[in-house]
Formats: C-alpha cells, structure tokens, sequence
C-alpha cells in the first residue's frame, strides 16, 4: 500500500515544479467565474429570487462546481501520451497495478490542487462575490462524502476514455464530448434548477448530475436527508456501473496493447 | 543437467498495420474503407537460456528483436508459442514476474522527468519493497560503478543522454533481478559513455551472476560482454551460438591492403583476387583457410612496399554481410 502514496507524492512534488501554471490557474477560474456570475447577476436584475433559487446560490453552485471541476481536473491522455511515446513499457514492467498507480498519481495532483488552486480561488470569488456558508455541520460532513463518490465517477469515466486509447489511437474527440457532456450535464456551466423538467427526467438516468450537482445541493441543504440517502445510492450504483465497465476494457485492452517505437 | 532460466518455444506474434494508399483519392477511399494487413513481428522463435549466460540478441532494424524483448518481459501478449522465465509465465504472472527482471529500454526513460534522480529511486524503492539494507548497498554500488555522484541530485530533465541512460540503468537494478534484458542501451551514446555501460554489464554478468540479454546494433557492445549470439532476421532465429564461433565459420576472408612504391603490374597469385585502390595501393583478398598470409606477402617480396595493413572479418563485418545477404545462414 506504501507504495500508492510514494506515487501521490511523486505527483504532488511534481506539480509544485509548475508555480507559474498554477497561479494562472488561479488567475482564469477566477476569472470564469466573475464572468459567469455578472452574467447571472444580470439575468436576476432586481428579483430576488428565481423559482426559489437565490442570486447566492447560483453563485455558491458555480464557484463550488467550476473551482473543484479545475481542481479535479483528470488527464484524460495519460495512457495515451504512454502509447505514443513507448514508456506504457515502463508502466506494464513494474509490480504494482498501473490503474491503482494511475489513480495516486491522480489523487497527488489533485490533493495539489485543493490546497494551492482551490482554496485559494474560494478564498478569492468568497470575498469579492461572496458565496454561502454550508447548511449546517452534519451537512458539510454529507457533502463531503457525496463529492468524494462524485470524483470516483468523474475518475471512472475519465479512466474508461484513456483506456479507450487501446483502440483508437488519439482519444481527444472522446475527451472533448465527455468534457462537453459533464460540463452542461453536472450543472457546472448552467445550474440545474434552471434545466427543464424533461431534460432533468433524462439527467436522472446519468451519472453525471451526481459530479458536482448533488454535492452542491447538499451543501446548501436543498434537499432533505432522505433525498440524499437516495443520491448516495445513485452515486453508488453509478460507481459499480462504471468500475465494471473500466475493468472489462482494462481486460481487454491490456491484451491489445501494441508498444509504438524501437 | 542445469535447468535453463528462460524457456521459448516456438513464439509468434503478429501485427495488424494499416495499409495507405497513396495519393489524396487514395488515402480518402481509405478513411472509409480502411485496409489492413498483417505482419509477422515474430514468427516461430525458439531458444533456452542458461542462469548467468550473457546473450547478445542482434538483427537489423524490423527483425523482432524488440518485440521479442516485449514477450518475454511480460508486457505484450504473445498470440502462439510458449514461455517461461524463472519459472513464470510473463504474461500470466506479470504482476508477480516482474519483480524478477530488470529492463533498460534505450529510448525509454522510467525516470521522473522534473524530479531529482533520487526521488526516482526512492519512488522504485517503494515499488519492489526493497529492504534498507539492499537499496542501501546497490545505490552506492551504482553511483560508484557507474559516475554517477555528481548528477544524482539534479532534475532528470537536465542530464544528458549518457548521464540519463546510466540513471535508467541503475534504475532498472536497484531491486537485484536475476534476469536483466538491456534494449539498445548504448544508443546515441559516445565511446565513453558507452564503454561505461560496457563494464558495467561485464560486471553485472561476471561478478554477480546475472543473466544477460543484449540487443543492440553496435556489435562491439555483444563482443565485450557476451559469449553468446542470437541472430533474428524477419522474426526468425537464423544464429544462435558462440560469437567465435560465427567468426570461425564465416571469416573466409582476409584483407590484406598493400600501399606500394610505384604501380605495380602485379602477377597473378592462385586464389587471391587482387583489386585496385586509390594511389598506388592494391588489396588481396583470400581465404585464410587456403591461402596463408606468408604466401601471398612472400610473391610480393619483389616489390618495393611503403605500408602495408591485413584486415580480419570480424563480427561486425559478417552480421553487416548477413543483412545484405551475402552470408547465408
């Protein structure tokens, strides 16, 4: 197991080589979110609230969802760039499972990024927009929970995309969809309470509303317990949907592998 | 009887390529109908190997050495023939195999590339659960064996290639395999650098043991430090023995390349093929199983001879002359 967190630290060291990539960073989430929220701030004009959801909320939900969407960023190529340049060798000549490798070299760059890009970019939008406290404390453990069953489905699914490289050989067009898809679908680019009825009846049956969105919604208690009992279990089934599915393409596609170069 | 440590038998594998036609009307007929062929990597290689032998595994480039390495160290999955290495079926028991090999791929580096060396292998140590004592021990060995003091606190990205290429090497060892397969690690290296990795392998071998497989083009690199030689051609084994004894076979030829005073009309010597050079130089060429080198300098004893030079086949020359073809297995 000590080995899984040499990698998270070698991934952490690794990105703090990177000051001046994570300040900009900073810089432009920052800036997203400003720009989101004017927006927003417009489209509110002087209603207080809209079907009940408040001008804070909205922006509670962007600076939550976009701030942890930039610091959960996943590298999608990770397997690929290895393809394409050979070292996947490397990878394939070590005894440890390269998945589980992949996934600490992920969790050090991302535990990187909740410290040197997260905090900071809520500390920033909190104090020249402001955002709303969590509900309560039994809320803020809950949501907590809920947003670390939300990573494992952004990572599965992130993870079944660069396996997809086993076949094809540049997976950006995937990447882009996928990107596209948990950006309008997680309600991290418009909030979910403004998505019609019908859309939601479909979000239901996906997992990615479970990302970011039903974290949020815990977080500012807009849904009672029960409900999130009901979420959890939606993020759970979700996490055992597509684990099985990485597995069975991780079976595969480890067979298929073909080592590009000398 | 000794039980030999690495057991092939009959390996294959072939690859799927995609087939381009040429031109633009060709190469959009082939987005929708793409047409593919298939190439044999490895067709049908067999050989054992003894613990502690030191092998060179030689072909030209698209021979299958690579891919053969990439069999047998567990990382692609052959479609036919057997293996087994140290008692292990590599693609089976990969996980648990390769804790038993070490390999040192030329073109690929396992180093972090932002982080000093150390931090590598500190990574690595983790990885095989290298106790203190024998990490302890083989990093001293390696920085000593192998120069590498001044660099090892320094990021990977600012080493050179031969500072890099020792780095990997002892990265790969750090854990004290049996089995160590070297890919073309001298590639791109110069004389010293190379030399370096050269002596280090022979005392790799010779003092500790370990079992060698070495595939390069530099066929220096096979003469220092293997007794053995393997030839693939077209994923075939076409040599597999002594290194003396493939220059035994095949050395036929003896040069011998006389600069003389003047120009000569040189008599005719029975089985010696006289061929002109530049200047006034000429060159015999003769088989030094028939003609001795005495005989032919003694018909030249009546000329007056500025220099004079006698050329061997050695294994470079013949493994080049099997390439082209010119020496037929």
């Amino acid at each position: 197991m000590s080995v899984y967190f040499e990698y998270i630290k070698i991934a952490f060291l690794n990105k703090c080589t990177y000051r001046v990539e994570c300040l900009l960073g900073i810089l432009s989430t920052c800036l997203q979110i400003f720009i989101s929220c004017a927006i927003w701030k417009v489209l509110y004009g002087t209603n207080q609230n809209i079907n009940d959801i408040t001008y804070s909320m909205v922006v509670t939900n962007f600076v939550l969802s976009q701030g942890l969407s930039k610091a959960f960023s996943v590298n999608d190529f990770a397997i690929q760039q290895k393809i394409n340049d050979g070292t996947i060798c490397n990878e394939f000549l070590k005894p440890v499972d390269y998945r589980i490798s992949i996934l600490a070299t992920n969790l050090g760059e991302i535990l990187f990024n909740l410290i040197a890009f997260f905090l900071p970019t809520v500390l920033i939008t909190s104090i020249f927009i402001g955002i709303l406290p969590p509900s309560g404390l039994i809320n803020s453990l809950l949501f907590l929970l809920s947003i670390i069953l939300g990573f494992i489905i952004l990572w599965l699914i992130s993870s079944i995309v660069q396996m997809s490289s086993f076949w094809i050989i540049n997976v950006w067009s995937i990447s882009t969809i996928k990107n596209v898809i948990i950006g309008v679908l997680s309600g991290s680019l418009l909030p979910l309470w403004f998505m019609p009825e019908s859309v939601l009846q479909i979000i239901n049956y996906t997992p990615f509303d479970s990302i970011y969105f039903i974290p949020i919604e815990i977080y500012l208690g807009t849904i009672s317990l029960y409900e999130i009992m009901g979420c959890y279990v939606r993020q759970v089934i979700w996490i055992i949907i597509l684990y099985s599915l990485s597995r069975i393409m991780w079976k595969f596609g480890k067979k298929r592998l073909v080592v590009q170069g000398g | 009887m000794i039980e030999p440590i690495i057991r092939v038998e009959n390996l294959k594998k072939t690859f799927k390529v995609s087939k381009r036609a040429n031109g633009l009307p060709g190469r959009i007929a082939n987005l929708f109908f793409p047409k593919y062929e298939y190439k044999k990597a490895v067709d049908g290689i067999s050989f054992n190997i003894l613990q502690g032998e030191a092998v060179g595994f030689v072909g030209a480039n698209g021979a299958g050495k690579s891919t053969t390495i990439k069999m047998l160290s567990g990382i692609i999955y052959p479609d036919e023939g057997n293996i087994e290495i140290a008692g292990f079926i590599p693609y089976k028991d990969r996980k648990k195999y390769v804790s038993n090999i070490g390999v040192v791929f030329g073109q690929k580096s396992q180093l972090s590339w932002d982080l000093p060396v150390v931090d590598s292998f500190e990574l690595l140590r983790r990885i095989y659960s290298i106790s203190d004592s024998v990490y302890k021990q083989n990093f001293e060995k390696f920085v000593d064996l192998l120069d590498m003091s001044s660099f090892i606190n320094q990021p990977v990205r600012q080493l050179s290639l031969g500072q890099r290429m020792r780095a990997d090497i002892a990265a790969s060892l750090l854990h004290s395999p049996r089995i160590v397969f070297f890919d073309e690690p001298t590639i791109g290296l110069d004389v010293v650098a190379k030399e370096k990795i050269r002596s280090f392998i022979r005392y790799l071998n010779k003092e500790q043991g370990v079992t060698i497989i070495f595939t390069t083009h530099d066929m220096q690199d096979i003469e220092q430090t293997c007794e053995r030689l393997i030839l693939i051609d077209k994923g075939h084994k076409i040599y597999d023995g002594s290194i003396n004894g493939l220059v035994d076979a095949y050395a036929y030829e003896k040069k011998l390349v006389v600069e003389f005073m003047q120009d000569y009309t040189i008599d005719e010597i029975s089985d010696v093929l006289i061929n002109d050079l530049e200047g006034h130089s000429k060159e015999f060429v003769f088989n030094p199983h028939k003609v001795s080198v005495k005989s032919v300098i003694n018909n030249l004893s009546k000329y007056d001879i500025v220099d004079l030079t006698v050329e061997n086949m050695n294994i470079e020359r013949i493994v080049r002359q099997i390439y082209e073809g010119e020496i037929k297995l």
